[in-house]
C-alpha cells in the first residue's frame, strides 16, 4: 500500500494495474486508463470514499499502490509534476521509432 | 568467457521456477503486495511510473552474442522493441507485464542469465572494466575475480538482508574505467605469483551523500580476499543503520565509525573465524580463470589503420589499444546525436550480436557509460566493421567526448525520479554534437569534459562523478536542474561541487555550453577540464554562467 498523504482539495484515485502495471484511474465502479473517466472527489466525505475504494481494490488484488492525488481546482489538471508526467506518459519519442543520426 | 556448468544452470532454472510460483500465488491473491514486493525486487522486478520494469543482470557486463540475441528477443516479444543499458552494466526492460515475467526468466535461464539480486538490500551485480581481458594497459584480468564474487554473493544467506544495497566493482588496470572508488567496496587486482593480490577500497558511493572510497588495505593476498570481504560485510551487516535508509549504506558506517575503528572490527571478526572455510576459493578461482585464460584471440601482425572524415573520428574516439597484438577494442556508441543514452532496439542488439560473431570472437561488453564494446576485433576488420555500423546508424564517433552522456531514465520512466533526464540529455547531445563536428572540422580534437545526468538525488546517472554533472529536482512542482563541476570517476575520483542556483530545462544547454567555453578560453595547453577547474576554481565558471542573468535561487 502506498503511503501518501490524502490531499485536501479536489482529488482523484489512481493506481497501477496488478497484471500489466498500466496506470489506471478510479471511475467509481471500475478502473480506466484515462483520467478523463476518473471520479473527482471535491469534499472530505468523497475523498474518504475514494480512500476506502483504494483499500478494497488493493485487497481484491486488482491494482497496486492506490493513492489519491490533488487536482488544480480551476483547471482540473494534476498539481504534482510527478502526476503530470504519469498522465502524459514518457515525454520522449520511444527508440523503436527513432532512426539514429550521426 | 565463463560458461555455466550443470550446477549454475540448475540454480538459475530453479530460481525462475520459484518466481513463477510466487507470481502465480500473487495473481491468485495468496500473496499480498506487501508480501510479494520483496520477492519481486529480489528478482529485479520493479513497479515504475507506467509499467513493471525488469532489470536483468549482465554479470560484470559480459555478454555472448547468443545472450545478446536473447536480450533482443525479450525486447521484441515482451517489451516495446527496445531495452536500456544501465550504469551498472545491466539492461532494463521498461514495459514488462507481471504475467510475462516468469516466461522471461525461463528464457533468460536457458541463455545462462537471470535477474537475481539486481534489486533489494543485497550484494548487487559485480561490475568491472568493460575492457577486461582486452585492455592494452591491463595488469590482471578482473573477470575471474568478478565471477568468483558473483558465486560467493549469489543468495548468500547471511547477506540477503543487508541494511541497504551493496555494490562491488573490480578493476585490473592502472586506469579506472569502472568508477571503482564510487562503490561500497572497490577492488584493484594486481599481479602476484600465482593468483592476484588486491587493494581493497571501502565506503564509496553516490546518492544523497556522495563519498569517494578509502583504502581499507593494500596488497591483500588472494587467500585473504574472501575472508576479508566476508568480515567486511559482517561488520557492516551488524552495525549498518537500519533505522534510516538514507544513512544505511556502508559509506555512512565507515564515516561514523572512522576507517580505523571499522578496520579493527573487521580484523577482530576475521580472527574469530577459520580461514579454512574459504580454502576452496583458490581452486574455484583457478577453474573460473581457465575460462578466461584461454583467450579467444591469438597475436597477429599489427595492421596500421587510418581514415578520413567520420571514419577518422571513429578511429580516434571509439577504438582503443588491445593487449593482444593485431587487435583493437571497439566501443559502439549508444549516444548518437539526439539519442536516448543507453537505449538499443532489438534490431540493434541483433546487429551487434552478428558483429560480435563476425569480428569479436562472439563476445560483447556493456560499459558503465552505457555503451557497448566489441573487445576482440582484428585491426584488419576495423574498416569493414565501421561500414556495417554506419549502415545501422551505430557509427557515432564520440566515445569519451562530452556528447557521450550518461543519463538515467529519469521521470519519463522512474518512480523515484524528481525530474526528467532523457530530454535534457537529448537537447545537450544535439548541441554538443554540433560543437564537436565544428571542432573536428577545425582540426581540434578534445577529450571530455564528461557529462552525466541524474533525475534524482539517488544519482543513478552518476552526476556526482562527472566533470559536469546535472541533477534534476522538483521545485514548486516544476523541474529544476542543478549543475555540479569537478567530479571525476577515474583514479583521481572526486565529487563534483554545486555551481550555483538551478536552471530550467530550457536553460541547461546554454549553461553547459558556457561552462565548456569558459574552460576552452582559460585552459593551459592540453589541460583537462578537471585540472583547469582545480586551478581556476569555481568563480571563473560561475561568472561565465551567471553573470549575464543573475538568477533566483532554486
Amino acid at each position: 500500500m502506498a503511503k501518501q498523504r490524502v490531499p485536501k482539495g479536489p482529488s482523484v484515485l489512481t493506481a497501477n494495474d496488478l497484471l500489466t502495471g498500466t496506470i489506471v484511474y478510479w471511475t467509481g465502479d471500475d478502473w480506466s486508463a484515462s483520467m478523463h473517466d476518473a471520479l473527482r472527489a471535491d469534499d472530505e466525505a468523497s475523498r474518504a470514499a475514494l480512500e476506502a475504494a483504494a483499500r478494497t481494490e488493493e485487497d481484491a488484488n486488482r491494482v497496486v499502490g492506490a493513492y489519491l492525488f490533488a487536482l488544480d481546482p480551476e483547471t482540473g489538471a494534476p498539481v504534482a509534476l510527478r502526476e503530470r508526467q504519469r498522465l502524459g506518459g514518457p515525454s520522449i519519442i520511444l527508440p523503436i521509432s527513432t532512426p539514429r543520426a550521426a | 568467457m565463463y560458461q555455466y556448468d550443470g550446477h549454475d544452470q540448475a540454480f538459475v532454472a530453479a530460481r525462475a521456477a520459484e518466481f513463477r510460483d510466487q507470481v502465480a500465488r500473487r495473481l491468485a491473491g495468496q500473496l499480498s503486495e506487501d508480501e510479494f514486493k520483496p520477492l519481486r525486487l529480489k528478482n529485479g522486478l520493479y513497479l515504475q511510473l507506467h509499467a513493471y520494469m525488469l532489470r536483468v543482470a549482465i554479470p560484470y557486463g559480459v555478454l555472448s552474442s547468443g545472450q545478446m540475441r536473447t536480450l533482443a528477443h525479450l525486447a521484441d516479444n515482451y517489451d516495446r522493441g527496445y531495452g536500456h543499458f544501465t550504469t551498472r552494466q545491466n539492461i532494463q526492460y521498461n514495459w514488462t507485464e507481471l504475467k510475462d515475467v516468469p516466461d522471461m526468466l525461463d528464457i533468460l535461464a536457458e541463455a545462462g542469465m537471470h535477474a537475481i539480486q539486481t534489486s533489494g538490500n543485497c550484494i548487487r551485480n559485480v561490475t568491472t572494466d568493460a575492457f577486461a581481458g582486452a585492455a592494452g594497459d591491463e595488469e590482471v584480468d578482473p573477470r575471474a575475480t568478478c565471477e568468483l564474487l558473483r558465486q560467493w554473493s549469489s543468495l548468500h544467506p547471511e547477506f540477503a538482508f543487508l541494511p541497504r544495497k551493496f555494490k562491488i566493482a573490480v578493476i585490473g588496470a592502472a586506469e579506472d574505467r569502472a568508477a571503482m572508488k564510487f562503490h561500497d567496496i572497490g577492488l584493484r587486482a594486481k599481479p602476484d605469483v600465482q593468483r592476484p593480490r588486491y587493494d581493497i577500497w571501502v565506503g564509496g558511493g553516490q546518492g544523497r551523500t556522495p563519498r569517494v572510497a578509502q583504502l581499507f588495505e593494500a596488497d591483500v593476498p588472494f587467500e585473504r580476499l574472501l575472508p576479508t570481504l566476508d568480515a567486511m560485510m559482517r561488520v557492516y551487516n551488524l552495525h549498518g543503520r537500519r533505522d534510516n535508509k538514507y544513512k544505511a549504506r556502508i559509506k555512512i558506517l565507515v564515516a561514523e565509525m572512522g576507517l580505523d575503528a571499522y578496520r579493527d572490527e573487521v580484523y577482530a571478526d576475521m580472527a574469530e573465524r577459520d580461514p579454512a572455510a574459504f580454502a576452496v576459493a583458490g581452486k574455484e578461482y583457478d577453474r573460473i580463470a581457465a575460462f578466461f585464460d584461454r583467450g579467444p584471440v591469438a597475436p597477429i601482425d599489427d595492421v596500421p589503420v587510418a581514415g578520413e572524415g567520420a571514419f577518422a573520428e571513429w578511429l580516434d574516439q571509439n577504438v582503443s589499444a588491445h593487449k593482444v597484438p593485431g587487435h583493437a577494442v571497439v566501443t559502439i556508441s549508444l549516444k548518437a546525436k539526439g539519442a536516448i543514452p543507453g537505449d538499443a532496439t532489438g534490431e540493434e542488439m541483433r546487429l551487434v550480436a552478428d558483429l560480435a560473431d563476425d569480428y569479436s570472437a562472439g563476445e560483447i561488453r556493456v560499459t558503465h557509460r552505457q555503451n557497448l564494446v566489441l573487445p576482440f576485433v582484428p585491426q584488419s576488420a576495423l574498416a569493414t566493421l565501421y561500414g556495417r555500423l554506419v549502415e545501422a546508424g551505430l557509427a557515432t564517433g564520440n566515445v569519451g567526448l562530452t556528447s557521450d552522456i550518461i543519463s538515467c531514465p529519469g521521470l519519463d520512466y522512474c518512480a523515484l525520479a524528481t525530474a526528467r533526464s532523457i530530454p535534457i540529455a537529448q537537447a545537450l547531445s544535439d548541441r554538443l554534437r554540433e560543437r564537436e563536428a565544428k571542432a573536428r572540422a577545425a582540426g581540434v580534437t578534445v577529450k571530455g569534459p564528461t557529462l552525466n545526468i541524474s533525475g534524482c538525488i539517488n544519482a543513478c546517472g552518476h552526476h556526482h562523478a562527472a566533470n559536469i554533472g546535472i541533477l534534476g529536482l522538483t521545485k514548486a512542482e516544476e523541474e529544476s536542474y542543478q549543475i555540479t563541476l569537478g567530479g571525476r570517476a577515474d583514479g583521481g575520483a572526486a565529487v563534483g561541487e554545486i555551481l550555483g542556483p538551478g536552471f530550467t530545462a530550457e536553460e541547461v544547454p546554454d549553461a553547459v555550453e558556457k561552462i565548456i567555453e569558459a574552460w576552452e578560453a582559460n585552459r593551459l595547453e592540453g589541460e583537462s577540464f578537471t585540472d583547469a577547474y582545480q586551478r581556476l576554481g569555481k568563480a571563473v565558471f560561475k561568472a561565465a554562467v551567471y553573470e549575464e542573468a543573475p538568477r533566483v535561487a532554486a
